[in-house]
């Protein structure tokens, strides 16, 4: 009874001093939370001031910004809001965006008209009606687009009081669909030969072409055939170059004055021989230029040119329209003309105000077969030539120059040559008036004559800006 | 090492050493002004012009074309500013990467409403699509910088934050400069001023001054002695005492000087490459030109 009463004892004693230290356990969680407790409090205290304090920097820093946009002009913050607000209202380009049409006007084509009116007197004793006229020269009317990216064409008629209406140029020209920098031209086109001969007559510094560039090219070397260019740079310099393979080695011209006075065409497409043709029957030109920037605004460029025309056709007398009916008429089919050009050409103007000077030089050297049907007789003829063109631009509007030609006669003995000086004015963009004085010493007449020229040139609506090289 | 390998090393060079910057093409150095100071050090710049020429008719030079086919961003005026020469170099240059719809061709016209050509209908030479000259109007050129950052961006992701920075950093320099070329012109605010070609009717909107005609009777014809005193007459009415155009008009300028018993400027409407500030520097010259010679004449040239 005894043990177990002191077992009793001992356990209340146990489960008192347990209860004790609970008690005491108990108060001192409190105090840890308390102590928690005031130092949460105490970081709000200080966050929250902390937090006013960059508030109130802030909004003092928004009233300063304020204060500068306002000081930076209260007028050209309008007048950026009613620049956007009219941006945004700006309805035609809006419109344009959505196409309304069954045919877009995207790829609308460029049309333009040049005109060119003449008025020619000459020294020669008889009223050569030729040298004593104002005519219109032509009306050249010229239609230029891209079909896509990848294409465009181009197609150039001339109407004339002689010859009517006629196709000049009609082409194609290829540039996205070959690689690098190369491109291709097909169709019926002045051939990349020399400087002088693709250019059209209106685009000349004077009034004709060259009588070396007539008498051995025809005026605008022409055919129908396709050419294949590229370029590639040499540093700040440029080398450039074409190959060209050609139906015929056609030509046209519409010439005002000198020995050829009145030509329109040497070689005639109807002028063909009938017959199958194979490759070695075509004309063949090649071409290859560099171009020399010697400063900022000069440049040299130098070019040779070589036409290879192997069955040269203008020149039989022989009339195609008999050929049915007379069978026996012998044809000639091996003529063969070959023409190699050298071009050298300096430019060095001002950009500022237009003033400076140009010279062209061009050297040809041309070999050429006739053939007499009758005897079957073929004779070659060696013919070199050469002209010069200088021209000092005294602003924009205004130029003075002269023009020297000198050349053995393509295809009889004989020589030529013409010297003559003009001036140019254009009054604007879209008007050039020329007036050329020409000596020419011409067999045509046994005596050397003076020609005064007036030329009017006048360009309506679309002109192109092509690369002059 | 065989030539073959060193030819190869080098080429590898030349691509690394290509790839670290992106070829800028300007067509005026105003633009190329703008895209070095947006672009920094990521872009090496070069304008095709140099300030001293009429747009219309830009020496074409092989060189232009050798930057075209290499650029990586081609930045033109527009508004036809370049339609003489620009064109032809591109349709040759064929580089894609600046063909006309791609980031890498920017039109800064089109970040600018366009100033209507008053001359509109009256002759030859004209621009259908607006004035060109909006670079001299600060504010537009502040425009035309966005746009550029915008298009090197989208070039060079990579350097966003720099373009960014660069461009804060130009609209500010700007701001600065306009708030002081404002400050100068304020006080000749409504003065009036003859012009030779239609060339200064941005500035004139954006400092409140005043147009009263052009020496030219229609753009692109010189004028006659007919046009030359009629217009003297309507300054002298309205008390115009400043006639401003480009330095190879200086003749009929200082005539029509003389006429109205004023001064003339002969400026090019735009920076020259040596420009020292560049565009801001230019448009600081020209600033001070202006408030130099409207102001009464015991103190001008």
């Amino acid at each position: 009874m005894t043990s177990e009463n002191h077992r009793t004892g001992l356990i209340v004693l146990s489960l008192l001093a347990l209860v004790a230290a609970c008690r005491g356990q108990g108060t001192e969680v409190e105090r840890r939370i308390a102590e928690l407790e005031a130092r949460q409090n105490q970081q709000i205290a200080e966050l929250k001031e902390n937090y006013e304090a960059r508030i109130a920097g802030l909004e003092t820093e928004i009233r300063g910004l304020k204060g500068q946009v306002v000081d930076l002009g209260s007028d050209l913050r309008q007048d950026l809001e009613r620049e956007l607000q009219e941006l945004a209202n700006s309805g035609p380009a809006g419109d344009a965006l959505g196409q309304t049409t069954i045919f877009s006007n995207v790829r609308n084509p460029a049309l333009g008209v040049v005109g060119e009116f003449i008025w020619s007197g000459s020294s020669l004793d008889d009223d050569f009606s030729l040298y004593e006229r104002f005519a219109l020269r032509g009306v050249e009317i010229t239609i230029a687009g891209e079909v896509d990216d990848a294409l465009e064409y181009y197609v150039a008629l001339h109407i004339d009081e002689d010859e009517g209406l006629e196709l000049e140029e009609a082409f194609a020209l290829a540039r996205n669909l070959l690689p690098d920098t190369f491109s291709l031209k097909f169709g019926r086109f002045n051939v990349d030969h020399g400087k002088t001969s693709p250019l059209h007559e209106h685009e000349l510094p004077i009034v004709d072409k060259p009588g070396v560039i007539q008498d051995y090219l025809g005026g605008s070397l022409r055919g129908t055939g396709v050419e294949l260019h590229h370029w590639l740079p040499l540093g700040d310099d440029l080398l450039r170059w074409s190959l060209g393979v050609f139906n015929t080695a056609d030509s046209d011209a519409h010439v005002i004055g000198g020995p050829l006075a009145g030509e329109h065409h040497h070689h005639e497409d109807e002028d063909l021989l009938p017959g199958e043709r194979g490759l070695e029957n075509f004309a063949f030109n090649a071409r290859i230029t560099a171009i020399f920037e010697l400063t900022p605004d000069s440049t040299l460029q130098v070019g040779g040119s070589l036409l290879w025309a192997p069955e040269q056709r203008g020149v039989l007398e022989h009339d195609h329209e008999d050929e049915d009916e007379d069978d026996e008429e012998p044809i000639i089919r091996d003529l063969e003309k070959l023409t190699l050009s050298f071009d050298l050409t300096y430019r060095n103007i001002d950009p500022s105000d237009g003033s400076g000077f140009e010279a062209l030089a061009e050297f040809l050297f041309n070999s050429q077969e006739t053939g007499d049907p009758e005897t079957g007789e073929v004779d070659r003829h060696h013919a070199f030539g050469f002209h010069v063109v200088g021209e000092y631009h005294l602003d924009q509007w205004l130029s003075l120059g002269a023009a020297f030609d000198w050349y053995e006669r393509a295809l009889e003995p004989g020589e030529s040559w013409d010297v003559g000086a003009f001036v140019t004015w254009k009054w604007n963009e879209f008007n050039r008036l020329r007036l050329e004085g020409r000596w020419y010493e011409d067999t045509t007449f046994g005596e050397d004559y003076v020609l005064v020229l007036v030329q009017w040139t006048t360009t309506i609506g679309n002109h192109g800006h092509p690369l002059p090289w | 090492m065989n030539h073959g390998k060193i030819i190869f090393l080098l080429l590898a060079l030349s691509a690394l050493l290509r790839a670290q910057t992106l070829e800028v093409v300007t067509t005026t150095p105003d633009l190329a002004d703008l895209a070095r100071r947006i672009g920094g050090k990521t872009v090496t710049v070069e304008s095709l012009t140099r300030g001293g020429e009429d747009l219309h008719q830009v020496n074409i030079r092989p060189s232009m074309l050798a930057r075209l086919r290499e650029a990586d961003l081609l930045v033109e005026m527009g508004l036809d500013m370049e339609h003489a020469w620009l064109p032809a170099l591109l349709k040759s240059a064929r580089n894609d990467r600046i063909t006309p719809g791609r980031d890498g061709f920017v039109n800064a016209s089109v970040a600018v409403k366009a100033r209507a050509n008053e001359d509109q209908g009256k002759g030859v030479h004209q621009h259908p699509l607006g004035n060109p000259h909006f670079n001299l109007d600060p504010v537009a050129m502040g425009r035309v910088a966005d746009l550029i950052a915008e298009r090197l961006t989208a070039l060079r992701p990579a350097d966003r934050e720099l373009y960014e920075s660069n461009r804060k950093a130009f609209a500010a320099d700007l701001d600065d400069h306009l708030k002081s070329w404002r400050d100068r012109l304020a006080t000749l605010e409504g003065a009036t001023f003859i012009e030779y070609h239609e060339t200064w009717g941005y500035f004139a909107d954006r400092f409140g001054l005043k147009i009263l005609g052009r020496i030219e009777p229609r753009p692109g014809v010189a004028p006659g002695p007919r046009q030359m005193a009629s217009l003297a007459g309507d300054a002298r009415k309205a008390g115009a005492k400043l006639v401003v155009g480009r330095p190879p008009h200086r003749q009929d300028l200082e005539k029509m000087a003389e006429l109205i018993e004023g001064r003339s400027l002969a400026i090019d409407p735009m920076s020259r490459l040596d420009e020292e500030g560049g565009y801001l520097g230019f448009m600081d010259r020209v600033v001070t030109d202006f408030v130099d010679l409207l102001k009464p004449k015991a103190s001008g040239r």
